[in-house]
């Protein structure tokens, strides 16, 4: 560096001292430690999607018309010229045909959103099934469920902006479950649309939500999200000289820093990418909306997947009580299953922490078998979206290997019961199965294949004893390190005695619990063939 | 305000804290007695307390920081070993972090061990990337000023904006991540982590503080207070959930109505013209508004579909009697959701949804025979006029699309 | 495959109702004569020796000349197999023997004749006026850009990439399988060749915003945002995160 800018940029440094005396704390953010895995980095595909959308979102507001009001197309494409539709929808062809670059940034937009709910979502499954909501992180992790949500809103509201004729029908299907809700459903629906479906404010307040109110609260939960997360420094996987108070990696500054900026344009020309090679959302096809028109194959973007997969398996309930309409059929797959779902998503550290009594803090992560049922729990769950993922796009899938559109919605309504509890089972299974690999290894050393004879006349196989550092490593995955879960002094049996076998009494509460923690520790049967009389091991949650 | 003739002070400020809830109806003056109003005392006051120490924040060192050398690290040396040692033996500072030698872990590679000429190339090769940038911009650029936006339907622009973007991030971004892997120091440096939480002391004082200020504020004591101001609060909202009373217009009956009245008579959706007996060849449909309906966004519950049968395949007798002539008129609107549905086939009968797939049987008064549909569909009952035009013999008698509360 | 039998049959009984009985006339038109030669050899088998129909095939006594055009020109007929849906394959007959067997099937009883117009005919309608009657008509079975669809029970609406102008006339107006019939009357001649205009732009047109994924929605642009988009983004971070 030139003496010049050297100067300069103490300068600078200096000058924003005296003013905020922040050197103390700029010194220590430059030196924060940052570990390193690549699935570290899930989340940030998800934070720079966010910027990409921010950037190209705004451009996109320079051109787009929020407004229901009926205009005649005259653009230059050409198979819609002289159509009444929309000013939202002809703005949009004007934009992704009359400005240069304005398809490909819509483009970069539309792409850039649908990576960013998929990283979003693998990144969840990454915090789930490594364990790294649990304590001190659950503020974080309930953030971060509200972020998925707010995702998907986002998603789905800036897809119906531009009216055409497959939003337009994803929004009729909104209005239906908004209709669909006891009692004030009606009133809800005709306030957010202001009358009888479609209505003429609905595309402006969308258009609001869609570019100041929902991405407001998002920016700011993103903010809250980093801050904790870089309060409470990142958590890491065991390893060499890890311990649950260190963490060990790359420093901010400049490694670690240089390393994300480059993955920043990295993310950014992975959607560059497929935003100028593969179409996406082209609405100059789907024609303009019509309540009258519809598409065959008429899909949300695949976030709203499961949502229309649940109203298509959801079998054809309504009831008419005191004069009133309950419709089943929409009220339960389309508003409360999705309540639950991501209720007990968000609730799960909680009630894991409740079952397991685990109060401590944990830096340091798990890997999936290490917790069988908790990695089970996440394989029932993801099966079970899965087919709901399907069911919601069976008609195409039916079309394509010309399937029966009847027989794949039966076959899903019954594996929708079935596959996610095999789902658990073989989960656990192999999550036991690498455990009990894993103890081999560390107690027995890795095979050689050498074959001996004893004097005996017994032939054994001589086993070489894993490395010091690598042993170290896998106790540490194996929970060796942890107090043994049958020795805390919970003074409680599963079935209300204490240690002495003396009864105290036990509300159903901690009954329930009592068995549910059994339930996640799996007693594992010590090996039969281990000379040391280990005492019997229990697995981690 | 402090308490001092009281021999039976708490000694601690865990004596003195109690329960929170108990506090908060018995602000503390001793052992959480009801309290007399105007008598307060905190944990600050309590003799052989350990709160005073300088402000609040938590027990921090004065300076500790050791002066560490941040960037390269040493090469390796024999030392390395001890200097591992050392990192772990030495507690930490707070945010201190300590580099750790190479070698440490078992993690062998260095950049600074690096043959220069490796390093040379690295750098070549980054700088490679950056330049590939710059060129991917000049693409972008010119692309953007020399090619016809409107050819092939700006397919070509695309492919030039696109891809010259493209190129020019692919490539910066590879060339700072080629930088850090291969120029940078990376890896190998130890943080401690404070604790998660705070010091119990600070605790126990932050509580006090809040509850201090509870009493002060009498939320605990003073019930009419408490209670007015509850009701003061409850009561806010009102104005916010009135002013969103015109967001639209009361429901009332609308959803009954589609448009439909007696005699209007079955307009082409799109040519908007009536439509006559004959117009339709058997096992044909065609989407029908009522006649003058302007425009459908309009009339969004009114699209009807007109479909005509071969004599005799109708076989619902309520369904014959409302069409006519192996004529029958069906709204568009689904029972479940609100799709417009005429998937249509002419042998089977069957209608399909394309948004849920509720199957509808047309020739039996659009039974449901699949999918999540509870309701038929609602039949419109028409009728051919004396010119022999289809015209409604008036609006549905039932609720048109999905199902609401009020529909009963 | 049974009840499409039934279907069809139903159809074929109504039509023979009105159908004239008895032998086939023999004609003096060499064509006819032709295409009865031909019948006999590939289509009385399921359809009947005078096209009366029979137990696994409809009466073709009516459907007309269009009919025998499009099923034999768009390979349907003759039918390899029972199905729900008869598959677009290659034609069996070449267009000479396709025109006498419509010839001879168009002498069995009056119906839709092959529509005759020409390239220019349809190259001049009005693009927009078709989109927006093919998104009334056509786009609820065939999707949005033709691409085709599910429906009930194994059936499909095929895609219309391969189907000729001709061949969509057709279809239209004979209403094949379950399609329904789009006579004159509903969309006139003009307005049908303004949905061939469409369709065929469509084809034509080109995808202004890279490959088209199938032009069938969000599914396989779902599938590329996996593979392709999270799949790149992975293997970047793995190689971020490998120690070099």
């Amino acid at each position: 560096m030139s003496s010049a800018a050297e100067t300069g940029a103490k300068q600078t440094l200096r000058y924003v001292d005296d003013r905020l005396g922040s050197a103390n704390f700029l010194r220590r953010s430059m030196n924060k430690v940052f570990p390193d895995h690549w699935s570290f980095m899930l989340g940030e595909i998800a934070l720079y999607s966010f910027v990409i959308l921010l950037l190209t979102g705004v451009y996109l507001t320079l051109f787009f018309h929020a407004s229901s009001r009926e205009v005649v197309y005259n653009g230059s494409y050409g198979p819609l010229r002289g159509v009444p539709m929309t000013d939202a929808y002809a703005s949009t062809l004007h934009l992704s045909f009359d400005v240069r670059g304005g398809l490909l940034v819509r483009q970069i937009h539309h792409w850039a959103a649908v990576l960013f709910v998929m990283a979003i979502v693998v990144h969840m499954f990454r915090v789930f099934f490594t364990g790294a909501f649990r304590k001190p992180r659950t503020l974080n992790w309930h953030i971060g469920v509200g972020l998925m949500i707010l995702a998907v809103l986002e998603g789905f509201a800036g897809y119906s902006l531009p009216d055409d004729l497959l939003s337009g029908t994803g929004i009729r299907i909104a209005y239906s479950v908004m209709e669909s809700i006891p009692v004030v459903g009606t009133y809800l629906a005709y306030f957010l649309f202001g009358g009888n479906y479609p209505g003429q404010d609905f595309i402006p307040r969308l258009f609001i939500i869609h570019v100041l109110l929902v991405p407001g609260i998002l920016l700011a939960l993103i903010s809250a999200h980093m801050m904790i997360l870089w309060h409470q420094k990142h958590t890491d996987f065991p390893g060499p000289g890890k311990t649950e108070n260190n963490v060990v990696g790359t420093q901010f500054y400049p490694t670690f820093i240089i390393k994300t900026n480059g993955f920043l344009f990295l993310v950014f020309g992975v959607c560059t990418l497929l935003a100028t090679f593969a179409q996406i959302n082209p609405v100059w096809l789907y024609g303009p909306y019509n309540p009258s028109q519809v598409s065959a194959g008429s899909q949300p973007d695949w976030y709203i997947f499961f949502l229309e997969g649940s109203l298509r398996m959801f079998p054809n309930l309504e009831s008419n009580l005191w004069g009133h309409t309950i419709s089943w059929n929409i009220l339960i797959p389309g508003v409360i299953l999705p309540g639950i779902l991501f209720n007990l998503i968000a609730v799960y550290p909680t009630i894991e922490a409740w079952i397991t009594r685990d109060k401590a803090y944990h830096n340091l992560l798990q890997r999936p078998r290490d917790t069988p049922v908790r990695t089970a729990l996440g394989a029932t769950l993801i099966t079970f979206w899965g087919i709901l993922y399907i069911g919601g796009q069976n008609d195409v899938l039916a079309n394509t290997f010309h399937w029966s559109l009847q027989a794949t919605t039966r076959t899903l309504q019954v594996l929708i019961f079935v596959l996610p509890a095999l789902a658990f089972y073989f989960t656990r299974r192999v999550c036991l199965g690498l455990q009990h690999h894993d103890e081999e290894l560390l107690h027995h050393g890795i095979e050689t294949g050498i074959i001996r004879r004893l004097p005996s006349g017994e032939y054994i196989e001589v086993h070489e004893p894993l490395p010091a550092q690598r042993s170290e490593v896998l106790a540490m995955q194996l929970g060796h390190d942890l107090p043994d879960h049958a020795a805390l002094s919970n003074g409680h049996g599963t079935n209300g005695t204490n240690g002495q076998g003396i009864a105290r009494p036990v509300g159903p509460l901690a009954r329930a619990r009592a068995s549910l923690e059994g339930f996640f520790f799996e007693r594992r049967e010590a090996k039969a063939d281990s000379e040391d009389d280990e005492p019997k091991t229990l697995t981690r949650p | 305000m402090s308490d001092k003739e009281n021999d039976e002070a708490p000694r601690t400020a865990h004596e003195a804290s109690g329960s929170v809830f108990d506090r908060l109806k018995h602000p503390t003056t001793t052992g959480g007695e009801p309290r007399e109003r105007g008598r307060t005392a905190s944990a600050r006051d309590i003799e052989g307390e350990v709160l005073e120490r300088g402000g609040m924040a938590p027990d921090v060192p004065e300076k500790v920081r050791p002066a560490r050398k941040v960037g390269r690290r040493q090469p390796l040396t024999e030392k390395a070993a001890a200097a591992q040692a050392a990192a772990y033996s030495v507690p930490s500072d707070e945010e201190g972090t300590h580099v750790v030698p190479p070698g440490a872990f078992g993690v062998d590679h260095d950049p600074a061990q690096v043959d220069p000429r490796e390093e040379r190339f690295a750098e070549a090769q980054v700088s490679a990337l950056f330049a590939l940038t710059a060129v991917g911009v000049i693409v972008t650029c010119v692309g953007y000023l020399v090619i016809d936006p409107h050819r092939d339907l700006g397919r070509l622009i695309n492919y030039a904006i696109g891809g010259g973007l493209t190129l020019a991030l692919l490539a910066l971004g590879a060339g700072f991540c080629l930088w850090a892997k291969k120029l940078l120091p990376h890896g190998m440096a130890v943080q401690q982590r404070g604790p998660h939480h705070s010091p119990e002391e600070e605790q126990l004082a932050s509580e006090e503080t809040f509850f201090a200020g509870v009493t002060q504020m009498g939320l605990g004591s003073r019930k009419m207070l408490r209670r007015s101001l509850l009701g003061a609060m409850a009561l806010l909202p009102l104005p916010a959930v009135l002013l969103l009373r015109d967001l639209g217009p009361l429901p009332g009956t609308r959803l009954r109505h589609t448009g439909w009245k007696k005699g209007s008579r079955l307009v082409d959706v799109e040519t908007k013209l009536p439509i006559k007996l004959g117009d339709i060849e058997i096992g044909g449909i065609a989407t029908v508004m009522p006649e003058g309906f302007g425009k459908v966004e309009d009339h969004a519950l009114a699209p009807t579909i007109l479909i005509r049968f071969a004599p005799g395949e109708i076989r619902s007798k309520k369904e014959a009697a409302w069409g006519a002539n192996d004529h029958v008129a069906y709204s568009k609107i689904c029972s479940h959701a609100g799709c417009p549905i005429s998937l249509y086939e002419q042998q089977t009968h069957h209608l399909l949804c394309p948004c849920h797939q509720s199957t509808f049987d047309m020739a039996d008064d659009a039974n449901v025979i699949f999918g999540p549909a509870a309701r038929r569909l609602p039949q419109l009952k028409i009728d051919v006029d004396a010119d022999g035009y289809f015209v409604a013999q008036g609006d549905y008698s039932q609720p048109v699309g999905p199902s609401f509360w009020e529909r009963g | 495959m049974a009840f499409i039998a039934v279907a069809l049959g139903t159809v074929g009984t109504l039509y023979a109702a009105f159908a004239p009985t008895g032998e086939a006339s023999t004609s003096a038109d060499p064509a006819v004569q032709r295409g009865q030669a031909l019948y006999a050899r590939g289509c009385s088998s399921c359809h009947g020796l005078n096209g009366e129909g029979g137990q696994r095939a409809p009466s073709l006594i009516g459907v007309g000349a269009a009919s025998v055009d499009f099923q034999v020109g768009t390979g349907r007929m003759p039918l390899r197999e029972h199905g729900p849906e008869a598959p677009r394959k290659r034609p069996s007959y070449d267009e000479q023997q396709i025109l006498d067997l419509a010839a001879y099937v168009a002498s069995l009883g009056a119906g839709p004749s092959i529509p005759s117009f020409s390239s220019a005919d349809w190259q001049k309608a009005d693009t927009a006026y078709g989109g927006a009657l093919f998104r009334t008509n056509c786009a609820q079975c065939h999707n949005f850009a033709g691409s085709g669809g599910a429906l009930t029970f194994g059936k499909y609406a095929p895609s219309l990439s391969k189907a000729t102008p001709k061949q969509i006339y057709e279809a239209m107006i004979t209403g094949p399988e379950n399609m329904p019939v789009f006579g004159d009357k509903e969309i006139t001649p003009d307005q049908k060749l303004a949905i061939i205009k469409y369709v065929r732009t469509l084809k034509t047109q080109g995808n202004p915003g890279g490959f088209s994924l199938g032009q069938i929605g969000p599914v396989p642009e779902t599938m590329v945002g996996w593979l392709v988009g999270i799949g790149l983004l992975v293997l970047v971070t793995l190689w971020i995160g490998a120690r070099a």
